[in-house]
């Protein structure tokens, strides 16, 4: 059942319009409106899914009122079909600009009475079903998203009661759900962490993400675990599952694991960018320039360990290519531009890590925006910083 | 996507970006090439088109390189630019450039 409403200041006008349409289609209940004012009162009042509309009456005028409707968020989607005695093509072309999607010109044509004005309903009538049906889905992925999203965020590492280092962190997933992952654990001495990014994004890496995690906490269990075991332990669970399959890898990602210890970091890196090191001593920011293969993608895999000596007050950033990336193959060094910004902020990135996360997270957007693009992957930082 | 044999040695020449869009396509074309491998030794790829690269092209790289390996083929990456050697030094497989 739709409902139609026709607009006209002569009754003769809508009696005409009702009567071609009701010898033509069928399951149509029909409301009458003299001016624009009742137009706007009728919209408010009833779901309307058509309106014909004259644009020459009284009070207010078929301008105005496609002005109103279509300015309005609650009427934008109804359609609306001119038919007016302005035969002009200034009218015409400024109706259709405003959003008309049909425009007739009084009187009609026998053809318009028998054929084209029928079927022009039918199929407006039609666009507008699945314009509803699309709203109404993206009303629902919407929510669905706002759900996973509120999962991710369930999902980051909270921080409370942290002995050996303070930590601050950035989560920026790009469709509501996003496919980086970070995770900050204090196991007795040791503080492990770990920053990955799984190829792609969205729900599917976002499903993947919670896995990793899951995975990382239970590795953690092990005795005596190292950063490259860990990472070649989750390499070999992955790619079991679901790495031999062609051409296919539904989970890779990168993934850099360090491990905190009496004052020394222990790492192993899997492709991400490289992460910065703040030394307080010497008030200086370097990159620690190692690598290694993505996760997932090759059983059995070794990665290499290295360690770095570190002191109260000695910071660590880790960070994910969204944070640069753009897609261009010369994104790939643009971590070199992280370094960069790092030396800038140094200052901020010592006295208030959640306020230099926040400085180069901002800083990178406005770069991608002068570049007239924006974060196209999910963002996410990490800062840890030894405890005084 | 075309290739052109020399002997024993396929050189895959890549003439679009290496980016998610087009990966799909890729692996339809590459499982084309390599039916018949019983005349090859080498498997070049050539990445002197290649301007754009993504994740998903990174993974498109390595599982050629697993797969023509696997096959007990050599494998190599060709005329790739600096920044794309730049990536392929972060995941270690430097060892793959010529």
């Amino acid at each position: 059942m739709y409902n139609i409403l026709i607009a006209d200041d002569v009754a003769m006008n809508r009696m005409l319009i009702r009567s071609i349409l009701k010898s033509k289609l069928d399951n149509i209940t029909y409301f009458e409106a003299e001016d624009g004012e009742v137009v706007i009162e009728t919209v408010k009042t009833h779901s309307i899914d058509l309106i014909i509309l004259d644009l020459i009456m009284p009070v207010k005028d078929g301008f105005e009122t496609l002005q109103y409707l279509k300015s309005h968020s609650l009427y934008h989607h109804i359609p609306v079909i001119v038919n007016s005695a302005l035969s002009e093509i200034t009218s015409i072309e400024k109706t259709l600009e405003m959003g008309a999607i049909e425009y007739f010109t009084k009187p009609f044509s026998p053809d318009d009475i028998e054929i084209i004005l029928p079927l022009k309903v039918k199929n407006a009538l039609r666009l507008h079903d699945q314009n509803k049906e699309i709203e109404r889905l993206n009303i629902e992925l919407n929510q669905e998203l706002k759900n996973a999203n509120e999962f991710a965020r369930f999902m980051l590492p909270v921080k409370s009661s942290f002995r050996k280092v303070d930590f601050e962190l950035h989560y920026h997933p790009s469709l509501g759900i996003g496919g980086d992952f970070i995770d900050c654990v204090e196991i007795g001495d040791k503080v492990w962490f770990m920053v990955a990014d799984i190829t792609g994004h969205g729900i599917a890496a976002g499903m993947a993400s919670s896995m990793i995690k899951i995975l990382f906490r239970m590795t953690l269990e092990s005795p005596d675990m190292s950063p490259s075991e860990l990472l070649a332990s989750i390499n070999n669970r992955i790619f079991n599952i679901f790495g031999d399959n062609d051409n296919s890898n539904f989970i890779v990602f990168t993934s850099f694991v360090g491990c905190i210890e009496k004052c020394q970091l222990t790492y192993s890196n899997a492709a991400q960018p490289y992460p910065i090191i703040y030394k307080k001593s010497t008030d200086e920011v370097f990159a620690i320039e190692n690598g290694g293969m993505l996760v997932g993608m090759i059983e059995n895999m070794k990665y290499d360990e290295y360690t770095i000596p570190l002191e109260a007050g000695d910071g660590i950033f880790v960070y994910t290519d969204g944070l640069f990336s753009t897609g261009k193959s010369s994104d790939y060094t643009h971590w070199t531009l992280v370094k960069e910004s790092c030396g800038e902020l140094k200052s901020i990135m010592k006295d208030d890590p959640k306020k230099f996360l926040e400085n180069i997270f901002w800083k990178f957007s406005f770069l991608h925006k002068t570049a007239g693009s924006d974060f196209t992957d999910d963002v996410a930082l990490l800062y840890l910083s030894l405890r005084e | 996507m075309y290739n052109e044999i020399i002997e024993d040695r396929m050189t895959i020449y890549l003439e679009d970006d290496l980016i998610a869009p087009n990966v799909k396509g890729f692996n339809t074309s590459v499982s084309d090439y390599l039916l018949d491998l019983d005349v090859l030794d080498e498997v070049v790829l050539n990445l002197g088109s290649v301007e754009n690269i993504d994740s998903i092209g990174v993974t498109f790289v390595i599982g050629l390189y697993k797969s023509v390996t696997n096959d007990g083929l050599g494998f190599a990456i060709s005329d790739a630019s600096d920044n794309v050697r730049q990536l392929f030094k972060l995941m270690k497989l430097e060892d793959l450039l010529e």
